[in-house]
């Protein structure tokens, strides 16, 4: 809804139809930053899980915050073995249920589980999934360290993380003003994580990790500043590439802080918060 | 007046390699006053319960414990060298050895295995920066502790005030920075460790369930500083009172009560 129109020209392979029921019914349809429509879906899927099939076919994926699906839908079009999905909203468990009876995919190929994602990859083995897919996930947990050390444990060969850094706080919500008010741009060079309180009915999710203070249902969220990222990849032996949104990328010079105010965000395409680092991708081997 | 628990004579402190030692020394002082406000005014959360002290350094926090009649002690320590001491010390005070352990162990790998309730009291003595994820580690001593936690520790103004290593650091924030709700992270010998505001410990304590206690230091320092800025040169510190450390939210402690049920759903 934010966005200026732009030609639908970059757009140069299809993984998921205009008309697909994971695209028509998803409420992130319009939103900002990260719009799940026609475009930006088959261009984060190809950025994502197309150039990195070799981490997907043939393999057993677990996806972390899997919503209602989508991914998973298409990372088992692009031939997965076998696709275990998390997430702690019911309704989308029961949605993402529902969409691939529809698609009659192999009940036997998928499985989705209504979890935190923590309690639910504590329980699992080491190295039982080949794959790991954390795709926006990260920031809706307190604990990102500890979650990415329980990912490098239980994927065998790989993780694909599309996370908000902490640039993202100076972005959204009450809080982001006193954020800007007591930092500096150079402080988010630093390895440091930020945390901001959130209310569940601001998101299109149910939110693990909330608790009740004056009377407000709040929950904690963190993001962790881009070296900080490293510092746990590193930490964890993960071996880290930086996924590269340059071909998609309309604003090169695009930053952080022209997407402060409202008419900055209504001006900018969806490709911007990657090139402000508001938002990384990385490609993690073992 | 505060207990002489004890004196200068004590193989705790006579053996101890951080009696002058910045930022808080392990002298008889500084260690009487400590166990007297962290322990003596928490009798009721030592007497007769199970003690589980994370940084049991030398022995002689679990030694406090036991003088304060703990049934039980253990103490883990990451460096072996500290473990062995701990046990010799206690050894030579012919403590009975029913009533403590010593692990040289990681703390983050030790609540893992144990189960939840298994200590009644759970203190935690400046080694959550060895955890990398402070919240986890909070939420951990939660599920771990069956009463009460009381956990002292740096903030992330500490890693402010760490001379020529700090000024990368203070280039790049602001004053107000380290009131936000955040972590820093710091090498310190060659590893990573990680300092939080105190504005994210309390949060991070009303997240997880604990109902949490702020110790005041104030009382013990004649004129208390309370701005971690003055702090910052080596003359400051050279005149400053260990308390100041507290008094300047460079360093916390809290006495943290469970909740019934975890907050965390």
């Amino acid at each position: 809804m934010f966005y200026v129109k732009k030609k639908q020209a970059m757009l140069n392979k299809i993984y998921i139809d205009e008309q697909s029921p994971f695209l028509v019914n998803d409420p992130r349809k319009n939103r900002w930053a990260v719009p799940y429509n026609y475009e930006t879906t088959n261009i984060r899927t190809h950025i994502l899980l197309g150039k990195n099939t070799k981490h997907i076919k043939n393999k057993r994926i677990l996806d972390l915050g899997c919503h209602y699906g989508t991914f998973a839908y298409i990372a088992m079009k692009l031939g997965a073995a076998y696709i275990e999905g998390v997430d702690s909203d019911p309704n989308l468990i029961e949605q993402a249920n529902q969409f691939f009876k529809e698609h009659s995919i192999n009940s036997d190929k998928f499985n989705f589980n209504c979890t935190d994602a923590i309690s639910y990859i504590e329980s699992l083995p080491d190295n039982s999934f080949d794959t790991v897919l954390c795709l926006g996930l990260l920031y809706f947990i307190p604990n990102p360290a500890y979650l990415i050390q329980q990912i490098s444990r239980v994927c065998k060969e790989a993780a694909i993380i599309d996370t908000f850094t902490a640039y993202n706080c100076l972005l959204w919500g009450k809080d982001a003003i006193s954020i800007r008010k007591k930092t500096k741009k150079e402080s988010f060079e630093l390895p440091m994580l930020f945390f901001k309180l959130t209310k569940e009915n601001k998101k299109m999710y149910k939110l693990p990790f909330q608790f009740e203070t004056n009377n407000k249902i709040l929950s904690l969220v963190s993001y962790p500043t881009i070296p900080l990222l490293e510092i746990y990849f590193k930490s964890n032996h993960l071996k880290a590439i930086k996924i590269s949104w340059d071909k998609y990328i309309v604003n090169k010079n695009k930053q952080i802080e022209d997407l402060i105010t409202q008419d900055g965000k209504m001006m900018s395409h969806w490709t911007d918060i990657y090139s402000s680092k508001a938002r990384v991708s990385y490609l993690l081997k073992k | 007046m505060i207990h002489e628990y004890i004196n200068s004579d004590s193989i705790f402190i006579k053996h101890s390699t951080g009696i002058n030692s910045w930022p808080i020394p392990n002298d008889a002082e500084s260690l009487n006053i400590r166990a007297h406000l962290m322990l003596e005014k928490n009798e009721t959360f030592i007497a007769k319960k199970k003690v589980l002290i994370i940084g049991c350094h030398n022995g002689i926090f679990p030694y406090f414990c036991l003088k304060l009649g703990a049934n039980f002690v253990k103490g883990l320590f990451l460096n072996n060298g500290y473990v062995e001491t701990a046990k010799n010390n206690f050894q030579s005070l012919n403590l009975n050895p029913n009533k403590y352990a010593f692990e040289e162990t990681s703390p983050q790998n030790y609540l893992k295995l144990i189960k939840d309730n298994e200590y009644d009291t759970i203190i935690c003595l400046h080694s959550a920066a060895y955890y990398q994820d402070h919240y986890q580690f909070i939420y951990e001593l939660h599920k771990k502790t069956k009463e009460v936690a009381i956990i002292d520790s740096l903030t992330a103004n500490y890693t402010l005030l760490l001379g020529k290593k700090s000024i990368p650091t203070l280039e790049k924030i602001k004053k107000e920075t380290f009131s936000l709700p955040i972590t820093n992270y710091i090498e310190e010998n060659n590893q990573i460790v990680s300092y939080s505001s105190e504005t994210l410990f309390e949060l991070a304590f009303q997240s997880t369930g604990f109902k949490f206690d702020k110790i005041d230091w104030r009382k013990h320092s004649d004129n208390p500083i309370t701005n971690w800025q003055e702090l910052i040169s080596l003359k400051s510190k050279q005149a400053s009172h260990w308390t100041d450390l507290y008094s300047s939210n460079i360093a916390i402690t809290y006495v943290l009560r469970k909740e019934k049920t975890s907050n965390v759903k």
